[in-house]
């Protein structure tokens, strides 16, 4: 597979898919697998958590494709699979448990296991120490968020979609986000203040 | 009091949002109030810091385990999803059971079975109790297992969704979910596929895929890669926590190549 292929329209990716050729879902895999794992990351907060969900989003996108009917952009569509799986893990009580063992048992091995997704911290300069503390903490102030606020914030300020974007993506109302995105940003301002 | 309106507008005016007039209202006010002036340049940082946060990168191998799972799903579901206009469509649980349990009886009574690559063989008496899995590998379809706990009967189910395993106590004990005994083993879906994940890596294989129950979001499939040198061991000791249907396969003398397993949890069957 290569650079050239997963460009290819993601339009023409869907229709060939539906005509029966499946290499096409490899190529919407190997096209989109870093967007959706960094979003899954940013919503979860976890590396495995993230690599579990992005494998059961492109699962249900496999299912899904040829029901899709192309109303909406894919990605848009992507994205809307990519956050409802995210809440629903979240959800879920084995999730649930599993981020109480974390933080109870092992809160300093979760900021260095937090970190180690972004970047390999034996690269980095002891100078950047600093920069390390504030990427986990900003991390776990996301984390923190509620999910629907957590959800406009990735979408605008990590991934920086639009307004009308993440309206279509969340299927809400732009009013909506507006006061959503204030008040996630500024429970983030309250919660890094000191930090940033 | 007007603090607080101009706090609500910071984020739409920094996005640049605003309608012309409450713009000019928010930038006076920035303008003579160092709080809220404070509270912008701190909110612009965050938002500059979260535009610039390194991405993620997907592992190299999720191509790969994405395609097993994509493989190992079960044929209905397969099918189904080149049925035009079954959006949402689910089949009952009855009916996957009762179809499952049809085709199972008369695998078992006609002397037919599929084999490894979903052909069908006629053998000549039952199910074989020995099937030679050396050509198993990765790009083969998986040996499809169902795995039912000891114990895992719905009567067995207490009222706080807690499975037991053994003899031990199992009923009021909401902490034991997550922490298991000695003596009677407490066991839930997440416990389950932890202890399973422990005897797969103790055999030097590995979980390549789970799969989620939609309701619940408990995984119900693991698809686990086991090296024939430590299969035998792995079948024990998963064979120690309850029971495979059908039974699993042993490897004949010259298999060599990794197994690739499907192994379904039937927690509630």
């Amino acid at each position: 597979m290569t650079e050239n292929d997963s460009n290819e329209n993601d339009n023409d990716l869907v229709r060939t898919f539906k005509s029966g050729d499946h290499t096409a879902f490899e190529k919407i895999v190997l096209k989109y697998q870093d967007r959706v794992y960094n979003l899954c990351y940013r919503f979860l907060g976890d590396k495995q958590e993230a690599e579990d969900s992005a494998q059961e989003v492109f699962i249900k996108v496999y299912r899904a494709l040829n029901r899709f009917k192309e109303k909406s952009s894919f990605y848009t569509w992507l994205y809307r699979i990519v956050m409802n799986t995210c809440k629903n893990r979240v959800k879920s009580l084995e999730y649930r448990r599993a981020k109480t063992r974390v933080s109870i048992d092992d809160d300093q091995e979760k900021g260095e296991e937090t970190f180690s997704a972004v970047t390999d911290k034996n690269e980095l300069p002891d100078e950047n120490l600093e920069q390390r503390e504030k990427m986990i903490r900003i991390q776990e102030a996301i984390d923190k968020l509620p999910p629907d606020q957590k959800t406009v914030v990735i979408l605008r300020d990590v991934e920086g979609l639009s307004y009308e974007e993440i309206a279509d993506i969340t299927k809400t109302r732009l009013g909506t986000i507006k006061s959503k995105l204030s008040r996630a940003r500024l429970s983030l301002r309250n919660k890094l203040e000191g930090i940033i | 009091m007007e603090c607080e309106k101009i706090k609500s507008l910071l984020s739409e005016y920094l996005d640049k949002t605003l309608g012309n007039d409450e713009a000019r209202d928010v930038k006076e006010h920035l303008l003579s109030c160092k709080n809220c002036s404070n509270d912008f340049f701190i909110m612009k940082s965050i938002t500059g810091e979260l535009a610039e946060l390194e991405k993620a990168k997907a592992p190299a191998y999720l191509l790969n385990r994405i395609n097993l799972a994509v493989k190992a799903r079960p044929w209905y579901a397969k099918l189904l999803d080149f049925i035009p206009g079954s959006g949402g469509f689910r089949l009952p649980m009855e009916f996957v059971t009762f179809t499952a349990t049809a085709a199972l009886v008369l695998m078992i009574f006609s002397n037919i079975h599929i084999d490894q690559d979903g052909k069908t063989i006629i053998a000549e008496s039952g199910i074989p109790q020995t099937t030679d899995i050396q050509a198993q590998s990765t790009d083969s379809s998986p040996l499809q297992l169902n795995f039912i706990p000891a114990g895992s009967h719905a009567d067995m189910l207490d009222s706080q969704n807690v499975i037991s395993v053994g003899s031990g106590p199992s009923s009021g004990n909401r902490d034991s979910r997550t922490a298991g005994n000695e003596e009677g083993q407490i066991i839930n879906p997440g416990r389950l596929v932890s202890i399973l994940n422990n005897i797969v890596q103790q055999a030097g294989g590995e979980v390549i895929a789970k799969e989620y129950e939609p309701l619940t979001g408990d995984v119900d499939t693991v698809t686990v890669k086991i090296p024939s040198a430590g299969y035998s061991s792995f079948i024990r000791q998963t064979e120690n926590l309850g029971q495979f249907t059908p039974a699993a396969p042993s490897l004949t003398e010259q298999s060599s190549g990794p197994v690739l397993m499907r192994i379904r949890l039937n927690l509630l069957e």
